[in-house]
């Protein structure tokens, strides 16, 4: 386990009175790995990586943090997040980019003024979404893929050793997704683990090093042939 | 400037600029989660607070503070338990507070006859031990936006991502609506109840028209409440207006000279 990023031991969840959603998972994912997390809608994708981030709490099993276990767990900022709603939120919050991406670090302090060190880290985290000239545009005035490529500059600006994302390519642009998907690839020729959720195969690219298809109920999904590795697990 | 001769009006004006700088403070991050009707319903919870308070001879901010703060718990409870319905929690809690209210003023008799100065507010009724609570609990109020304003603006933006990165929403979250129920219980006698959440979101509402990032709409919003405070506050002096109308009417009148510059400067 010790080259183990995440580390899931059989686990199990369902919601209270309700079928199981992810039933006896067991997943290691590798420090450095590009994941892909492929199935359909309601597959139980968005389940599994709100397990993996303490979110929702399974009902059965064990999952390993860089080693730890999830419940002992405290470094969060090691671990990167872009959920589905962040896109979705209320597009007329009057805070500029610089402000948005600055949270992370910000919320660790009383000031709200941005010093010099954070600032080198906006623009870094900026230079690497191609959106430095945005710096101080409020982030309602952008288009749905720039505010995509915003969050996820918010999550690096804590440079996590572990990035996940949820869907990052619904409803944004081409040179968006070109865009993010070169960003991630750069991260993760730097050391970066990184999951990716998608519904969409066009997304899950040749670099991709492990793909792990989640299927819900009995119909058998098979993985496409032309990736170097993959694992699948059935919900039943 | 013979208004500052009189006593009244100088612990007037002393409270009406520290609830102008806390109201749009609170209301902000209100407005921003789509909460501006908590405002409300805790200004009709300190109803039943302030009857309380008149009938048992208690200083009826204090018991106001009682009411709106347990309030506010109820709330955060209620809210819980109708999680997919979170704002019936707010309508529950006003038509309780309104209701007992109600009651209290009319058994109360002559105890609860000048309600209505609470209703719309009074700049004669702010007593020197009144103006020691405001100041007090505003100093309170201001302190916590300072020592967690960082935290608040990231959980009104995405309150999931500040979660994951470690901070304690849940702690933040109680905090804050406690100190939303503090912020109504001593804007009492200066705006009156029916108007409190006005203060809290007309200035904001104003604020986010011009405002080019979140640290300016926190500027603007002061500074329009300021203003809204000080002119109402002297107009209600010079033609025996109530206090609480005046002070919303202004509010209203620099949003819509701001709204109507805005729409100018756009041809």
């Amino acid at each position: 386990m010790e080259k183990s990023a995440i580390y899931i031991n059989n686990i199990s969840f369902a919601y209270p009175s309700q079928k199981p959603i992810i039933n006896n998972v067991t997943l290691n994912i590798q420090k450095k790995q590009f994941v892909g997390i492929f199935g359909p809608n309601g597959a139980g994708k968005s389940t599994l990586i709100k397990l993996i981030l303490g979110l929702l709490k399974p009902s059965r099993g064990k999952i390993l943090i860089n080693g730890q276990a999830l419940e002992n767990f405290q470094d969060w900022s090691k671990i990167g997040y872009i959920s589905q709603k962040a896109a979705s939120f209320n597009s007329s919050f009057p805070a500029t980019v610089e402000e948005v991406i600055a949270a992370p670090l910000l919320s660790k302090s009383f000031l709200p003024k941005i010093t010099g060190n954070i600032q080198k880290k906006i623009e870094r985290a900026l230079s690497l979404v191609d959106l430095l000239s945005y710096k101080k545009s409020l982030i309602g005035n952008l288009s749905g893929g720039q505010q995509q490529r915003v969050f996820l500059a918010r999550t690096l600006i804590t440079e996590p050793e572990i990035l996940i994302l949820d869907e990052p390519f619904v409803g944004i642009d081409q040179t968006s997704i070109k865009l993010i998907f070169n960003t991630l690839k750069e991260l993760n020729d730097r050391g970066t683990t990184i999951i990716m959720i998608t519904h969409d195969l066009r997304w899950l690219k040749e670099e991709i090093d492990l793909l792990v298809c989640v299927e819900k109920g009995s119909i058998h999904l098979h993985c496409p042939v032309n990736f170097k590795n993959h694992v699948m697990y059935h919900n039943h | 400037m013979d208004f500052l001769d009189y006593s009244f009006m100088q612990r007037a004006l002393l409270s009406g600029f520290a609830i102008g700088i806390v109201c749009p403070l609170m209301g902000m991050f209100l407005v921003l989660r789509r909460l501006s009707m908590i405002g409300d319903a805790l200004a009709h919870v300190s109803m039943a607070g302030i009857a309380t308070g008149l009938i048992l001879g208690l200083n009826p901010t204090i018991t106001a503070l009682i009411s709106t703060m347990t309030a506010s718990l109820l709330i955060d409870l209620l809210r819980k338990t109708y999680s997919k319905f979170a704002e019936i929690a707010i309508a529950i809690i006003m038509a309780g507070g309104l209701g007992i209210g109600i009651i209290l003023i009319t058994i109360g008799g002559s105890n609860t006859a000048n309600v209505m100065s609470y209703l719309f507010g009074s700049i004669i009724a702010i007593s020197p031990f009144d103006l020691f609570i405001i100041l007090i609990i505003s100093l309170i109020i201001l302190t916590f936006m300072i020592v967690f304003y960082n935290k608040l603006f990231f959980i009104a933006f995405d309150e999931e991502a500040a979660r994951l990165n470690g901070i304690p929403v849940n702690f933040i979250n109680i905090l804050f609506m406690l100190l939303t129920a503090m912020t109504v219980a001593v804007s009492i006698k200066v705006t009156g109840i029916l108007l409190i959440s006005a203060l809290m979101t007309i200035p904001v509402a104003t604020s986010i028209q011009i405002a080019r990032s979140f640290k300016q709409t926190s500027f603007f919003s002061i500074l329009f409440a300021l203003l809204s405070v000080f002119f109402g506050l002297i107009s209600s002096f010079y033609f025996n207006w109530p206090p609480g109308g005046t002070i919303i009417v202004i509010s209203l009148l620099i949003l819509i000279v701001v709204l109507f510059v805005k729409k100018l400067s756009r041809f």
